[in-house]
């Protein structure tokens, strides 16, 4: 029963009370109009057994890359009797916004006639699942109703927006034994050169040192190559609820979301093993992976997450770390949170390569901060405690790019990848 | 305008009309307060539609009618003003529809469906009104115990319809 039954009983059972009590036959008289106004609502209510009715979506495209338009369609035919009042809803999915269209509407439908339900959203990132159109049947006064769930299914993936960067100049400690473009500090078949040694059988010709060969008769010497190899990247997105920042629909996880399909973008076109772990509720972990079907298994898995945390995430100290190979580079995108640090001397402990990409919360809070002295006062005290974490972190060598999102990335990773302690340790 | 704006007003006006002149022919001095009570009220239900204030509308203006009535104000007024009243509560509800993308055809049918039987329930509660009021006879007590079982059993259809 729902409120407008509700309303008209309780009016009829009032009037109908007072008339008892005054004994005044005029107010049972104005009963009728509400019983007789309820009553015709109840005779041309839909009967279940003659609703027939089908529901077909389509959708424009079923994957997209950044911030787009996705028109959505959704075809409902009466293969039944009439009905005098049908009301179609889509629900609405977190990260939609309704651009155009309306996701809920009201028709009658003769026998044999369709109702469209077209709406058009927009959406920065995530993964958009329908399985049914609700269907709400009732009598023309929207008295007795009757609910249905059409099948509609439709998928749409809106992944994280790629901003292309330049090929970045990795030199990792290690790399992996395949081919690539990494030099790898080993002789073999490069490009550049890297030394003479005796020759050994089946070594090819074209690489003797004649040269050399001829200074030292009855010796053969071969040239070899500095070897090229790819190598491994972690991947950490840190997802945890406390550090996303919320600002007029905008949000700074989207930014390191963002940033962590770049930069995997560019690591997998430099031919690299990318493997990606989303550190948040739950904890998502895609394995090694190499070239476009990695790529689009960490895009799909970055535009299905989503900032959720509880207690035992609540700090970085418990990160699963052994998931990568002790050889490799691992990058975390991070705006840290207080006590963060710990995470990274064990990760030097363990021996890998680190690179800490902070996205700045207050830099990203600053417009949304007042101006009085005591907020200003909070903000620098939380700064310098952050820089304090970040200054705990350098002192372990480990590079720290304290990215302004307003600010282009590449150039910052760029020049921590040039100027610090991996390129040192070459 | 859309047509049902245009009812809207007229009901809107009318009800407020037959309650403000039934109240000045008794020559209480309320019957401006009357109108000024019940305007405002309906305005703000078509305004809000979702929310509370169209029932809260009906309930003011049906309870105005009903102290109209038992302070002896002319029946057929206060009949007719609930009457509007209640025409006023559903048209602020279709008023709430929403129009998409469907084809203006399905949206027009809502519309006549929705007006055909408005004007149906509110034409035979006026005539069954009317003809209560000129036709009187006296029903005798068992035919008046056959009546109210009839009713009851109709009621606990109608309840049990409405259940499921």
């Amino acid at each position: 029963m729902n409120s407008r039954v509700l309303t008209l009983l309780l009016i009829v059972l009032g009037l109908l009370l007072t008339a008892l009590f005054t004994r005044n036959g005029d107010l049972a008289w104005m009963t009728i109009p509400f019983l007789i106004y309820l009553g015709i609502g109840i005779l041309q209510a839909p009967s279940p057994g003659k609703i027939r009715l089908h529901a077909q979506r389509s959708i424009e495209t079923n994957r997209s890359n950044g911030v787009s338009s996705i028109q959505v369609s959704v075809t409902v035919s009466n293969l039944g009797a009439t009905i005098d009042r049908l009301c179609l809803s889509d629900p609405l999915q977190s990260g939609m916004h309704i651009i155009d269209g309306q996701i809920r509407q009201e028709v009658a439908l003769r026998a044999g006639d369709e109702a469209w339900l077209d709406y058009t959203f927009q959406a920065e990132r995530g993964s958009f699942n329908w399985k049914i159109l609700r269907a709400r049947l009732s009598d023309p006064f929207g008295l007795i109703e009757t609910d249905l769930e059409l099948g509609a299914e439709a998928q749409v993936q809106v992944h994280p927006e790629l901003n292309k960067f330049r090929p970045l100049p990795l030199r990792p400690q290690r790399t992996l034994p395949s081919a690539g473009s990494i030099p790898a500090r080993l002789g073999g078949s490069g490009t550049n050169f890297w030394g003479v040694r005796e020759y050994h059988p089946g070594d090819p010709l074209r690489r003797l040192d004649w040269r050399l060969t001829a200074r030292h008769p009855g010796k053969f010497f071969t040239k070899e190559f500095e070897q090229e190899e790819i190598a491994d990247i972690g991947l950490i997105l840190d997802a945890r609820r406390k550090t996303d920042l919320r600002a007029d629909g905008a949000s700074l996880f989207e930014h390191s979301a963002r940033a962590t399909a770049s930069l995997a973008e560019v690591f997998l076109r430099q031919g690299n093993r990318v493997s990606l772990l989303i550190y948040g509720k739950p904890i998502v972990n895609l394995f090694p992976g190499y070239g476009k079907v990695q790529l689009y298994q960490i895009l799909h898995t970055l535009a299905q997450a989503t900032t959720e945390s509880d207690a035992s995430l609540d700090s970085l100290q418990y990160l699963p770390v052994q998931m990568f190979s002790s050889h490799s580079l691992i990058l975390i995108i991070s705006p840290l949170a207080p006590n963060d640090w710990h995470l990274f001397p064990r990760l030097r402990a363990f021996g890998y390569q680190v690179l800490l990409i902070s996205p700045d919360p207050f830099d990203y809070a600053e417009r949304m901060l007042q101006a009085d002295p005591s907020t200003r006062l909070a903000s620098r005290l939380a700064r310098l405690e952050r820089q304090l974490e970040i200054s705990k972190i350098t002192q372990l060598w480990i590079p720290v790019v304290n990215w302004r999102v307003s600010q282009p990335l590449s150039p910052l990773v760029r020049n921590a990848l040039n100027h610090t302690r991996i390129q040192r340790e070459l | 305008m859309p047509l049902r704006k245009i009812l809207g007003f007229l009901c809107l006006i009318l009800a407020a009309l037959c309650m403000a002149i039934g109240y000045a022919i008794i020559g209480h001095g309320i019957a401006i307060a009357t109108a000024l009570v019940i305007l405002p009220a309906w305005l703000a239900a078509y305004k809000w539609p979702s929310t509370w204030l169209p029932a809260t509308a009906l309930v003011v203006s049906v309870s105005l009618a009903a102290i109209g009535l038992c302070a002896g104000a002319s029946p057929l007024l206060m009949l007719l003003g609930a009457t509007l009243a209640l025409a006023n509560w559903d048209l602020a509800f279709l008023d709430h529809v929403q129009v998409g993308s469907s084809s203006t055809q399905a949206v027009t049918l809502l519309e006549k469906k929705h007006y055909q039987s408005l004007v149906l329930a509110l034409g035979l509660a006026l005539l069954a009104i009317i003809t209560g009021r000129i036709i009187r006879f006296q029903i005798p007590f068992g035919g008046m115990i056959l009546l109210v079982a009839l009713a009851f059993l109709g009621l606990v259809r109608v309840w049990r319809m409405l259940s499921n």
